[in-house]
């Protein structure tokens, strides 16, 4: 297993840049995510280092090789295509003994490989089935036994578990990480789900118009956002506008419409200077309902309500604009309302980002 | 969208606006505006319908005041022109027979086709329709008896008839064949030039020889007749034309030239003017040529030097034929088509034939090159404006006489014989003719040869088997007749197949002749 | 599809096959079978095969078929694999001008080929000009290697519709099938053989079919080699022979079944539906942009096709312009009174309206009957549906004077076709149905190759949204398929405009004439006969060029056929 680095890679489709001088480093035996909105050009890297796509600019090593200018059959890494991309006239097997042909492996060899291939993605017995005889699982779950049965040097994944339904999605994803892990395999795997991207990667760049946002593990980038966007991508968050006043250390003291705010500031080497407009991002469930004490009190009126069984959404009208709040075992459902509502929030749960 | 599409649509119009900017006036109104119309099936080629297309319009609007549009119809060759008379007029005679039940044999005396005249071709052609019934008498014997005497329109001339005695069709032209050959190549070669049709079978010609294809056309196959008829006159001494041995060995010889000459064959054709055009493009060496297609290349690859195409008519060995016309039975036209014979025959019609383009009476682009069949026009007043002023046919023709008896019966046997012994068969014939002639030699020498005794072994066609046997076969009519002709040409086929390949063996182990 | 509608297009179609292709047909080669009293026999087809003669025709027709579809597919998959893959520059313009060989006018394009590659012909000119040659002793290039010149000839002039047939096929890929295999480790060779192949066989087998059966029955070709023992050439002398010989009509009929036979083959073993179960590809082709040498490299390879191919043009061209060409590269004096002449002759502007209303009537029928028959072979699934397949692509086979022999004695009055004679003679309607009779196959041909390559879920999702057959066929499949149907009308325009049998036989009056005959005309004048049937056939080329660009200029954008 290999170590994958992308050095400043720039990709430019005639007039429209896909990647702007992106940069990540993926360790062997990682598990690594790139995550984004449509377009942001995730997709782009993933063939970049494929070699599907040349960078305009940039090099791609896998450990100490530079292997940019190398064509994609020599590279070593198995791809899975977001349309499976399985081929009609190939049945299963013949389908996942593709790799193994090229490679010159002998028949039963190959044969031997392909039924443990097959049986690792739960697919044992159906090497003689044709391919529009399978369901978009089964589908899936060839591209990815196809991919794995050449023991590359990395796998990339290209939004593989997007034609799947959610239960389906749910297990895959465990299966894949799985594989991956049990493989020992260097994995990079291109999504827009953040969900996917949170449970299951070990680390995760946020991409926005061919830029990394932010890198970083899924905690990393939850609790700690670099960026107005990023804490947006990924899960919910309220985001309020404010003056910084005062720095101390990792925390800062922000003027609010809802009066003096204090949050932490995430971002590595950027000071807020006083009187600067900032963000703060506040995650629903940083918000605490109605207790009596606590940091960064604010008031508001309850404007709506969702009762989730396990958890109590409320939309509450404050100062600094409405905010989502999440409660969860909630042992009292409290109705929209003109009663006025407390809310707290403790410093280390409030970011303060550049606005 | 459309802006990209602009030029081109321009261009198609620049291209389309080419023909229309270009359209010459033409004194033939067009098809739907003129008040008669006259319909003639022809072989003749385009400058012939044109100049005479012209000229009858004129002569119509000036005797009438009408206007005239000739519609030409144009299937293709003489073979293409009967099929298609046949099928009109097979049709034709159905609709008849069917549409007036009890009175059938008179319907189809009245039913025609929709045409008024056939217009060109050969003799033989016209023979076969007129068999059927198919033609009128022509007016014109009636209203010009004095064109029909021997010095005007001779009844036969070379043998050839020139009118049907029962006015049925008359001649309007003559026509004689001949050998085009390029001098130029000729001259590289080292060979001398072709002077009769014997020429043509000698073997330094191998692979260089354009033969017309007489399965397709009656005139080509009366050629092929003729060349035999001038091997057996050789051999038939006067006051002795019962010998049947000298026919015998006239015939044999005969059937050999054209063996040989086929054997020299780079084709055979049915278009007339790929020949002459072949041979001045060097392609081929020499060939059969009628002679309007041969004198008007030569005047156009003389305009600027000396002509390297040469066309000749072989000493003694051709006869002088002409092309008829007749008015077809049922024609919807009939009186303007009788007009048109008239004309044609007349002082400016028959000018027309062979004045040189733009003089007084002559055609107005370019002349049709043939020659008129009124011998009394051929005149010292009249032959300056001749295109061809030295032809002279009526005093030219070289004394050949066409002998019916001799070998007119055998006509249609001699063109599938012909198809069976050297068309079918040209593979295997020009394999053993290269390997007999490798070693050099006259045709002489070579038939000498162990193998050329095989390729020239005509002991199953001799002439009286064909005359006696093959003659009846051909002319049956009944239920089996196609089966058994067909089977039996494909037997003389073998035949001959089977010569050929016996003697190129003999020729690939032997030596020298 | 709907199984009623399957069947009643079924019927429809055969009724009019029945109507106007195998009752002319018959009524021509029935003459082979029949004995003079009506009896069925079979003894002229023995005949046939017991003479060597008929039975080396036939094997050679069959080998220079084989030969020349071998040779069409070495030069076309190339050049449409190259236009796929690269895009190099001049590769819009070069991608138009090697479909130049459709547009070679009958008659004057084997003149113009033996003026370059006749004896004292431009090449011979050329080569001795350059002391390669002895003056004296010129080669006569026409006259060695017959067979293997024929199948030069033949692919030169049939790899237009290979190409354009693979090129639909190849547009209408998934790139991802391709970049899988890259990804595994295939390289672009092995690629080539494992999966683009194989993926593209529906357009290969397309183009594959007709132009076999096109080579197996041309006619052209081995007479300007005068190499007469083949098949075809056989049954055209046999059929003008005055002597009223069967043995035509039995060979005709043995060349219909031979091609049959081979077609329903071919389709068994490699016209199968492949894909169709893909979603649509997704926009970026996988194409690498080719600069400097590489990129030069290709249009250097479309060029020289293209010059090779163009040959024959070249040759009608300086024809057209020449006094007299003999023995020099290009004609010494050039002029153009050819054009005034030929072009201002009477017949040529009545003969190009007569041959754009023949050519776009038949054109017309044959997409709307293309489609229909498309849509039961490859969407339905009743059992005839092979049957009705191999019935559209025989009129290929039949040679063209056959059929048209067929309809003129059928179109007489009192016969079955006369309703086709319109008023005055005019056979407008006749023609429109005789080309369109012979040109289908074009359209099929190509209308099933895109239907087999694109997914039926996309027709499905338009019909569960509400769309009737007829507006998800107008809104889907035609759109999808748009390419593949360009490719079958372009080349049945083309070859409609071009058509020589139907049109010297049927168009008896000249104000009806299309422009084959205008030019079969002019051959016929005295003098100069040649150069004015090359100068309107270079007319007609000029003409039909500017067409299909333009028709290609609009394809392209929409479906990547020709990438302009």
């Amino acid at each position: 297993m290999d170590a994958i680095r992308a050095d400043s890679i720039v990709k430019k489709f005639g007039q429209v840049t896909a990647l702007d001088g992106v940069s990540v480093e993926v360790a062997a035996g990682e598990l690594f995510f790139l995550l984004g909105a449509s377009g942001c050009g995730k997709t782009t890297l993933l063939r970049c280092i494929a070699g599907l796509e040349t960078p305009t600019s940039g090099h791609i090593f896998f450990g100490d090789r530079d292997v940019t200018q190398l064509p994609p059959h020599k590279r070593e890494a198995a791809m899975v295509f977001q349309s499976y991309a399985l081929w009609p006239h190939l049945n299963v097997e013949r389908n996942v003994a593709f790799g193994l042909e090229e490679r010159k492996v002998d028949k039963a060899e190959i044969r031997r490989r392909v039924g443990e291939a097959l049986e690792l993605v739960h697919l044992s017995g159906m090497g003689d089935r044709g391919i529009d005889q399978l369901s978009g699982g089964q589908q899936q779950r060839v591209a990815l036994a196809r991919a794995l049965v050449v023991r590359p040097k990395c796998l990339l994944l290209d939004e593989p578990l997007s034609n799947l339904d959610a239960k389906l999605r749910i297990e895959m994803r465990r299966e894949i990480r799985r594989i991956v892990k049990e493989g020992g395999l260097t994995g990079v795997y291109v999504t827009h789900d953040q969900e996917e991207a949170l449970s299951m990667a070990d680390r995760m760049a946020v991409l926005n118009k061919g830029r990394i946002e932010q890198l970083g593990t899924a905690e990393d980038v939850y609790r700690n956002p670099h960026t107005a966007f990023v804490s947006g991508f990924i899960g919910e968050t309220n985001l309020v506008k404010g003056k910084a006043l005062e720095v101390r250390g990792e925390f800062a003291m922000i003027e609010s419409a809802a009066g003096p705010l204090v949050g932490r500031v995430t971002r590595p080497e950027w000071v807020p200077a006083a009187g600067e407009e900032v963000i703060l991002s506040i995650r629903p469930e940083a918000w605490r309902v109605d207790s009596q004490s606590g940091e960064n009190p604010i008031t508001g009126k309850i404007i709506e309500r969702s009762y989730l069984g396990q958890r109590i959404q409320y939309l509450v009208d404050t100062p600094v604009g409405i905010q989502q709040v999440v409660e969860l075992n909630p042992h009292l459902v409290r109705e929209p309302g003109e009663t006025p509502l407390r809310l707290t929030a403790r410093h280390s749960d409030v970011a303060v980002l550049q606005a | 969208m459309m802006r990209r599409f602009l030029p081109i649509l321009l261009l198609l119009a620049a291209v389309i606006a080419a023909p229309i900017l270009l359209r010459r006036n033409s004194e033939l109104a067009a098809a739907g505006h003129a008040q008669d119309r006259l319909v003639i099936i022809t072989p003749h080629n385009e400058t012939i319908r044109s100049e005479f297309g012209e000229a009858f319009a004129a002569h119509w609007k000036a005797k009438t005041g009408r206007t005239l549009y000739i519609d030409w119809r144009i299937p293709g060759g003489t073979s293409d022109i009967t099929r298609v008379l046949n099928s009109s007029f097979e049709a034709a005679e159905a609709l008849a027979k069917k549409q007036n039940p009890g009175h059938e044999a008179e319907a189809v005396k009245k039913s025609g086709v929709g045409m008024d005249l056939f217009f060109g071709g050969g003799e033989p052609d016209f023979a076969g329709q007129m068999s059927k019934d198919r033609f009128v008498e022509l007016e014109v014997f009636k209203t010009h008896p004095e064109w029909f005497k021997e010095d005007v329109i001779p009844a036969k001339f070379t043998g050839e008839n020139y009118y049907n005695p029962k006015h049925l069709w008359v001649g309007t032209c003559l026509s004689q064949m001949g050998i085009c050959y390029n001098a130029d190549s000729v001259r590289r070669l080292g060979i001398l030039p072709p002077r009769r049709w014997a020429d043509l079978a000698d073997p330094a010609y191998a692979g260089y020889v354009a033969l017309a294809d007489p399965t397709k056309s009656g005139s080509v196959t009366r050629m092929f007749e003729m060349m035999i008829q001038e091997q057996m006159k050789k051999r038939i001494v006067k006051g002795k034309e019962d010998d049947e041995a000298a026919k015998e060995e006239g015939w044999k010889n005969g059937i050999n030239l054209l063996q040989a000459m086929a054997a020299n064959a780079r084709y055979f054709t049915d278009a007339a003017s790929k020949i002459p055009h072949d041979v001045a493009q060097g392609d081929a060496l020499a060939g059969t040529c009628i002679d309007f297609y041969g004198r008007s290349y030569e005047e156009k690859l003389g305009r600027r030097g000396p002509t390297r195409l040469l066309w000749i008519p072989p000493l003694g060995g051709t006869s002088i034929s002409v092309d008829p016309i007749a008015v077809l039975r049922g024609a919807p036209h009939s009186e303007i088509a009788q007009e048109f014979v008239t004309f044609v025959l007349s002082d400016a019609g028959q000018l027309l034939w062979n004045y040189k383009a733009g003089a007084p009476g002559g055609p107005r682009e370019t002349s049709p090159r043939r020659l008129p069949v009124r011998r009394d026009l051929y005149t010292v007043k009249n032959l300056p404006w001749f295109s061809d002023p030295d032809a002279l046919p009526y005093e030219r023709s070289g004394g050949f006489e066409y002998d019916a008896a001799l070998t007119n019966s055998a006509f249609n046997v001699l063109r599938q014989v012909y198809r069976a012994m050297c068309m079918d068969t040209h593979q295997e014939m020009k394999e053993a003719w290269d390997l007999m002639r490798r070693n050099g030699g006259t045709l002489e020498e070579i038939a000498a040869t162990p193998a050329g005794k095989v390729f020239f072994d005509t002991s199953h066609l001799g002439y009286s088997h064909v005359m006696k046997e093959l003659v009846p076969l051909v002319g049956r009519k009944d239920n089996m007749a196609k089966l058994d002709i067909s089977r039996e040409m494909a037997r003389i086929s073998g035949i001959f197949r089977e010569n050929y390949k016996k003697a190129a063996a003999m020729a690939r182990e032997g030596g020298r002749p | 599809m709907n199984r009623g509608a399957a069947i009643g297009i079924t019927a429809f179609v055969t009724a009019l096959f029945a109507a106007f292709f195998i009752y002319p047909a018959i009524s021509v080669i029935g003459e082979a079978f029949k004995t003079p009293d009506g009896k069925f026999t079979l003894d002229f087809v023995g005949d046939v095969f017991r003479n060597p003669v008929y039975r080396e025709g036939l094997w050679n027709a069959l080998a220079l078929g084989v030969a020349s579809t071998l040779a069409t597919f070495a030069i076309a998959f190339p050049l449409s694999l190259l236009a796929y893959r690269y895009d190099f520059r001049g590769r819009g313009v070069l991608g138009v001008l090697i479909l130049i060989p459709l547009v070679l006018p009958p008659f004057v394009g084997a003149i113009g080929i033996k003026h370059m590659l006749g004896v004292q012909g431009s090449l011979n000119a050329l080569l001795i000009d350059l002391g390669a040659m002895n003056r004296n002793a010129p080669v006569d290039w026409l006259a060695r290697g017959r067979f293997w010149g024929i199948v030069a000839m033949n692919a030169l002039h049939l790899y237009p519709i290979l190409y354009m047939n693979i090129s639909a096929a190849l547009s209408n890929l998934d790139p991802a099938m391709e970049q899988a295999a890259e990804n595994l480790g295939c390289s672009p060779a092995r690629r080539l053989w494992r999966i683009t192949l194989p993926l593209a066989m529906p357009g290969i087998f397309a183009g594959a079919a007709i132009v076999f059966v096109w080579a197996f029955t041309e006619l052209g070709v081995p007479l300007v080699f005068d190499y007469t023992r083949v098949a075809p050439v056989q049954v055209f002398d046999g059929i003008k022979d005055l002597t009223g010989n069967p043995a035509p009509y039995a060979l005709v009929a043995i060349i219909l079944v031979i091609s049959a036979l081979v077609f329903a083959i071919t389709k068994a073993l490699f016209g199968r539906q492949t894909s169709g179960a893909q979603p649509r590809p997704k926009g970026r082709g996988g194409e690498v942009k080719l600069t400097g040498l590489r990129g030069l490299g290709c249009a250097i390879i479309f060029g020289f096709v293209f010059l090779l191919a163009a040959l024959p043009h070249a040759g009608v061209v300086l024809l057209s312009l020449s006094e007299d060409w003999y023995k020099t590269v290009t004609p010494v004096v050039l002029t153009f009174r050819h054009y005034v002449d030929a072009l201002g002759s009477e017949i040529v502007v009545p003969s190009i309206k007569n041959s754009l209303l023949y050519a776009s009537g038949a054109t017309l029928i044959d997409l709307i009957l293309g489609i229909a028959i498309a849509w039961v072979i490859v969407r339905s699934k009743i059992k005839g549906r092979s049957l009705l397949d191999a019935l559209v692509m025989l009129p290929l086979a039949v040679p063209g004077l056959v059929l048209a022999f067929g309809y003129l004695a059928l179109s007489e009055p009192g016969r079955p076709l006369n309703f086709l004679i319109g008023k005055d003679g005019n056979p407008a309607a006749l023609l429109i149905v005789a080309y369109a009779v012979r040109r289908l196959p074009y359209v099929v041909r190509s209308a099933v190759a895109g239907l087999q390559q694109s997914n039926p879920a996309l027709e499905e999702a338009a019909r569960s949204l509400g769309a009737g057959a007829f507006r998800t066929l107008r809104r889907v499949s035609l759109p999808l398929i748009g390419a593949n149907l360009a490719a079958g009308c372009i080349l049945a325009f083309a070859f409609a405009m071009l058509e020589v049998s139907d049109s010297l036989i049927l168009a008896k009056q000249t104000e009806h004439f299309p422009i084959t005959k205008a030019i079969y005309t002019l051959l016929s004048s005295l003098g100069d006969g040649h150069e004015l049937a090359a100068a309107l056939g270079v007319w007609a080329m000029v003409f039909l060029a500017i067409a299909i660009t333009g028709a290609a200029a609009l394809v392209g954008k929409r479906g990547g056929l020709f990438r302009v």
